[in-house]
């Protein structure tokens, strides 16, 4: 039942995405979301978004993911955007493109709605192989060291990644506890697939109710276990995975900005 | 009628790489008005089976039959929805189910869900929660499942699936973290339950002394399989298995199988206390003659 919920998870192997640093993967990431956003003011210039999912897909097929796999992950977004498409088309206001009826789908339609279905994807299965290929710990480290230098705003940054760490190692917990939910409510006679729609949401409260209690619980009790332990970052912790940056990641950080770039300019 | 098991085999995640077998060739019956104890350590397949007894999962080979219900691998939804009416299952830390605002919606929750008229719906809840010996007055019913002590929240949450009136209930290690005073109390409601309703009480556990005073009959699991079956002084006499199936016997039987290895005394009928205590008081006069004739140890 919660196959297809999508979920991070962390695919161990040691593909050229893998042994990149988990910050470099993260700058990588965060240039994106820059970009895509700068490409879309630039009506009818696909080239950035080509070379971004170039990229990504070079990224997804080295990690050895499986196609799948990663459609799994994707259909629900893409079917929520599949759901959005039409609104978009049909209510932007612009240069008339061509009239069905009432309805005027307009240049500066199609493109909003390009661009902006692109931008979703695109990032999606960016953080999807981020997640896929990169460790937890690793990512919360990289999270500390990109944030870091904020410390002298004082940005709790240690405390970021911290809690970054906690979120990612609680997934498959939290996970676990409502597929066993899911069993208990079943059970006890909860029906989630059939009757009226009232009768639906009334049993998905049976399910959301303890989760929340449960996660609730769950992060006082890490709470008290910090604090019990008089956890804090009172300096500069030492990073186990986030080591130098290699060649690879010098290539990645020069070369990747670069092609994007240079899409931006020309096409 | 009873829940009967033939041949079951259970193996999870089926042709991938974490393919594994939880249950292999299992047999064994329920009998109906009974109190049977699954016994087992952790991994022993115990929860794999019971899941099993509701519908929650279907058999990889073999077969599962409740009454007139029978799960194979290809038993459809429809028959596995009658089936959850028919058994009841309260998992391990049944209380972190609990959602609504007061108690008595959600006991009644279950019959809510199987559209029955608000005055069923009423009595099914009043009848459940004296059956789990919580008195249902007004203070009691309006108040917040959150609210209650760790026990009561419990037996509400067992009264929540009692409401559905199964013919069957399935418990789930069901005095796990329970001071011992909240124990007892369930134990007196399950055994009232079964009194009263003649429901039949199917516990799952790793503790042999709760089993020793409540259940019938016993069925001790390790790695999938059945390792012993029997009523519990039966059972309780093979003390080496029970051990190499990873669990304690109760401390009594221990006593009575080290004071026998040891050859301070012979062979006991039953083991419990008074027989027990008796043939203590024997061996210790000088010409018992259980004294002289040490049982050998069993292997």
């Amino acid at each position: 039942m919660l196959d297809s919920l999508p979920l991070g998870t962390y695919l161990e192997g040691t593909s050229f995405v893998h042994r990149l640093r988990a910050r470099t993967k993260l700058a990588v990431l965060v240039w994106f979301a820059a970009i895509l956003f700068v490409a879309n003011h630039r009506d009818f210039h696909f080239g950035t978004y080509m070379v971004v999912f170039g990229i990504l897909l070079l990224g997804l097929a080295d990690s050895g993911a499986r196609p799948g796999y990663v459609w799994q992950r994707m259909r629900l977004l893409v079917l929520l955007i599949l759901m959005g498409l039409p609104f978009t088309l049909a209510w932007t206001p612009g240069n008339t493109w061509h009239t069905f009826g009432p309805v005027i789908v307009t240049y500066d339609g199609i493109w909003f709605a390009f661009s902006l279905s692109a931008i979703f994807l695109l990032l999606y299965l960016g953080s999807l192989t981020l997640t896929l290929t990169t460790s937890p710990v690793a990512l919360a480290e990289a999270t500390v060291l990109i944030l870091r230098p904020l410390r002298r705003l004082r940005l709790p940054a240690d405390e970021f990644g911290l809690m970054t760490l906690i979120a990612l190692r609680f997934v498959p917990v939290l996970f676990r506890e409502t597929e066993q939910l899911i069993r208990a409510q079943l059970s006890r006679g909860a029906d989630f697939r059939t009757g009226s729609l009232n009768h639906r949401i009334k049993a998905m409260g049976a399910l959301l109710v303890p989760m929340i209690t449960g996660a609730l619980r769950r992060a006082e009790n890490l709470e008290a276990a910090l604090e019990a332990r008089g956890y804090g970052v009172g300096a500069e912790a030492t990073l186990l995975h986030e080591g130098k940056l290699r060649a690879a990641d010098w290539l990645v950080i020069i070369t990747v900005p670069l092609a994007s770039l240079l899409a931006y300019w020309k096409f | 009628m009873s829940i009967t098991v033939s041949h079951l085999t259970h193996i999870y995640h089926q042709g991938s790489p974490a393919e594994r077998t939880a249950l292999s060739d299992m047999n064994l019956v329920i009998h109906e008005g009974s109190i049977t104890a699954i016994i087992g350590v952790t991994g022993s397949g115990k929860s794999t089976l019971v899941q099993h007894f509701n519908g929650l999962l279907r058999p990889s080979h073999g077969e599962v039959q409740v009454d007139d219900i029978s799960v194979t691998s290809d038993t459809g939804a429809e028959d596995l929805r009658t089936l959850r009416r028919k058994v009841g299952l309260v998992f391990q830390f049944p209380e972190s189910q609990l959602f609504a605002a007061t108690v008595y919606d959600d006991v009644a929750f279950g019959p809510r869900q199987l559209g029955l008229s608000p005055s069923e719906i009423s009595t099914r809840v009043m009848d459940a929660l004296r059956a789990v010996a919580l008195e249902p007055t007004e203070s009691l019913l309006t108040r917040s499942p959150f609210a209650l002590s760790g026990g009561q929240r419990r037996r509400v949450a067992i009264a929540g699936t009692l409401a559905m009136h199964p013919a069957y209930l399935v418990l789930d290690e069901p005095s796990a973290g329970l001071d011992a005073e909240a124990r007892d109390q369930l134990y007196a409601a399950l055994t009232a339950l079964r009194e009263s309703l003649g429901i039949t009480i199917i516990m799952v556990t790793h503790d042999m002394v709760e089993v020793s005073e409540l259940a019938d009959y016993l069925y001790v699991l390790c790695d999938g399989k059945v390792e012993l079956a029997g009523q519990p002084a039966e059972v309780f006499r093979h003390a080496r298995e029970i051990m190499s199936a990873g669990l304690l016997p109760p401390p009594l039987t221990e006593v009575v199988t080290l004071a026998q290895s040891h050859g301070l005394i012979g062979h006991v009928e039953s083991i419990d206390i008074n027989t027990v205590a008796e043939a203590i008081r024997r061996a210790r006069q000088p010409n018992a003659s259980s004294y002289a004739n040490p049982e050998p140890p069993a292997c």
